[in-house]
């Protein structure tokens, strides 16, 4: 599943392994844990050699999927299970508790089961119960993805808030780049065992390296064509980058994201930088926001996010003039 | 709920339940309760009331039984041992199959080792406790088999004593434990040996802390329907058993194929389905505080 994954995660920072399902995500965190020993390769901990020692005693905290909270066991007795296991008993035991519970907001519900619980609090007692023993790495596997999308993004805000009081080193995993995106000091974008490109939210999608990353992190429209003086050639015009480019005669990709291109309207000066003209095919309403989707000349499909400012929307079939700056082009790899 | 009237939907669903529940609960009543109910009412009377028009007496000496019949108590605890054994060794060696069939097999191979622990269901009472008697008895299989490990050994004829009557129901009843088990057993997620693990604790604890307690239920279960058959148990008892396999089951059913005195039979069915439910009760008492423990 992993295929010389070679990768360090910040002390102190919450890093994401973003990537499709079956790309090795989880896998890499199960190795990281101890639950699966790697192949090859070794996995360090600070300066320490961890590869050899076994699950119960690397000091981790895990936050399952499911869960996975103990049926049998009140909250209290399900944030305390790690203690006790460290051989803590009695005032100590339930100061520790009492602190975790109010970390992530369930003072109150010591005495609960976790089926009386909400999906949310449970996934809190399982985060009190994963940091209440102060790990030296705190691994997430996909902890949110079982909420529905508003709790989601209410817990995507406590946690990150958990996280920086807490200080633990946090490992996340998640197939949805918004929530990597918004909760991570670090991306990692993982596909077929690898990881891909590794950096910083903002760095990671305004400068993808491949167009595999470019589409994982968001929506991309690509311009592929012959590399000629100064641009690609690609949709009936010249198009530009400041980024250094491939040798003359080779072909290249381009991208743009939907967002960063304006629609210039008809008899308004056409804007320095790169323009081509497109046919509107549809628009699609959402509010705060319509996506426009087009067609450029050789039949590429192109998609522009625009604010509604307004109420007015142009009709399916009138040819508009898209524009956008060659600082927001990007070059990518096949 | 008020007493509102029952709308035309609700009651469309109560007639629809009670038609799908009558046929069993139909048939309970004319194969169990006729039965049972007219063994309750032999209980009480001074003869039994088959042959003969002598009018019906009633009493409840019947059931002073073990009062005016000591002895009686010694085989009452005898069966009670009896159940106590069976029932522990089918928990000491059924939760770990059950484990092993739910944590560790798939497939084709779990649906084989599936059926041969069921099997012992499918074998003839008789035939499989007078194997067992070929098997157990001086001179027997297991006898000539430690004679050829260990030649100098003693003699280990285990049949007509209690380990015989324990083995044999143990083999009768292990598959209701090992059933009931792998139901508990096989509903626990992998998630929560993971998170057990994670959390530090080591294969014993993960046993005693999460397993054990998760699979309590279908140790209960299991014991309720072992423990209670096994009391009433008389095949094994007599046949591994022989002269030392004097049980209440051996017992009540003398009374009513030997000294045809079915209504004493009766009063000491009775008397012994009253311990057993007193027995119960004790134990699931216990287990409530057990199951709850107080808060850490």
């Amino acid at each position: 599943m992993l295929d010389g994954v070679d990768a360090r995660f910040e002390a102190g920072r919450l890093t994401s392994l973003l990537g499709p399902s079956g790309s090795g995500k989880t896998t890499l965190l199960r190795v990281i844990g101890g639950f699966v020993p790697p192949d090859a390769g070794r996995v360090l901990i600070g300066s320490a050699d961890v590869t050899d020692v076994a699950l119960w005693k690397r000091n981790i905290g895990m936050v399952f999927q499911s869960y996975a909270l103990f049926p049998h066991m009140s909250v209290a007795q399900n944030v305390a299970y790690g203690l006790r296991r460290r051989g803590l008993r009695g005032a100590a035991v339930r100061a520790e508790v009492a602190r975790a519970l109010e970390l992530v907001q369930l003072t109150g519900f010591d005495a609960r089961r976790p089926k009386q619980l909400s999906g949310g609090q449970q996934q809190r007692v399982a985060l009190a119960r994963a940091v209440v023993t102060k790990p030296r790495v705190l691994l997430l596997d996909e902890p949110l993805s079982a909420l529905d999308r508003r709790l989601r993004q209410e817990m995507q805000i406590e946690l990150r808030r958990i996280q920086r009081e807490s200080g633990l080193t946090t490992v996340f995993v998640t197939h949805d780049q918004e929530e990597a995106l918004a909760l991570s000091d670090r991306v990692a974008i993982l596909d077929k065992g690898r990881i891909l490109q590794e950096g910083a939210p903002a760095d990671i999608y305004e400068h993808p390296k491949t167009v595999f990353a470019a589409r994982f992190l968001g929506d991309v429209n690509l311009f592929t064509g012959p590399v000629t003086a100064g641009g690609v050639e690609a949709a009936g015009a010249l198009i530009r980058t400041t980024t250094p480019m491939p040798p003359r005669g080779t072909t290249a990709t381009l991208a743009v994201r939907p967002e960063k291109i304006d629609l210039v309207p008809p008899g308004a000066p056409v804007p320095p930088g790169n323009n081509i003209e497109a046919v509107l095919m549809e628009v699609v309403y959402a509010g705060a926001m319509s996506t426009f989707l087009l067609s450029a000349p050789g039949g590429i499909p192109l998609k522009v996010f625009s604010q509604n400012r307004t109420a007015t929307h142009p009709e399916p079939g009138t040819r508009l003039r898209l524009a956008w700056s060659p600082e927001q082009t990007m070059l990518l790899e096949a | 709920m008020t007493a509102a009237p029952m709308s035309r939907p609700d009651r469309r669903r109560a007639l629809g339940t009670a038609a799908l529940l009558l046929p069993a609960y139909g048939w309970l009543l004319v194969t169990v309760f006729l039965p049972l109910g007219a063994m309750v009412v032999f209980s009480f009377l001074k003869t039994t009331p088959i042959g003969g028009s002598k009018p019906l007496v009633f009493t409840t000496h019947n059931y002073l039984a073990f009062i005016e019949r000591p002895y009686l108590v010694d085989v009452a605890w005898t069966s009670l041992r009896l159940g106590f054994w069976t029932t522990l060794l089918c928990a000491l060696i059924g939760l770990p199959a059950a484990l092993a069939l739910a944590r560790a097999t798939r497939g084709r191979f779990r649906q084989v080792l599936f059926l041969l622990t069921v099997l012992p269901f499918w074998t003839n009472g008789l035939v499989r406790t007078f194997s067992w008697t070929m098997l157990l008895r001086e001179g027997g299989i297991l006898d000539d088999a430690l004679h050829l490990v260990w030649p100098s050994a003693g003699s280990i004829g285990l049949l007509y004593t209690f380990p015989a009557i324990v083995i044999g129901l143990v083999h009768a009843y292990l598959p209701y434990m090992i059933l009931t088990c792998y139901l508990a057993v096989s509903s626990i997620e992998d998630g929560l040996i993971d998170a057990a693990r994670s959390l530090g604790a080591r294969g014993p604890a993960v046993f005693l802390t999460v397993i054990l307690p998760l699979a309590l239920p279908g140790l209960v279960s299991g014991a309720i329907l072992i423990f209670v058959p096994v009391i009433g148990s008389f095949m094994e008892p007599r046949i591994l058993g022989g002269r030392i396999g004097v049980t209440m089951g051996t017992v009540i059913e003398d009374q009513f194929t030997q000294a045809y005195n079915w209504p004493l039979g009766a009063a000491l069915s009775f008397t012994m389905l009253g311990v057993v439910l007193v027995i119960f009760a004790l134990f699931s008492s216990v287990l409530r505080g057990r199951l709850m423990p107080a808060a850490a």
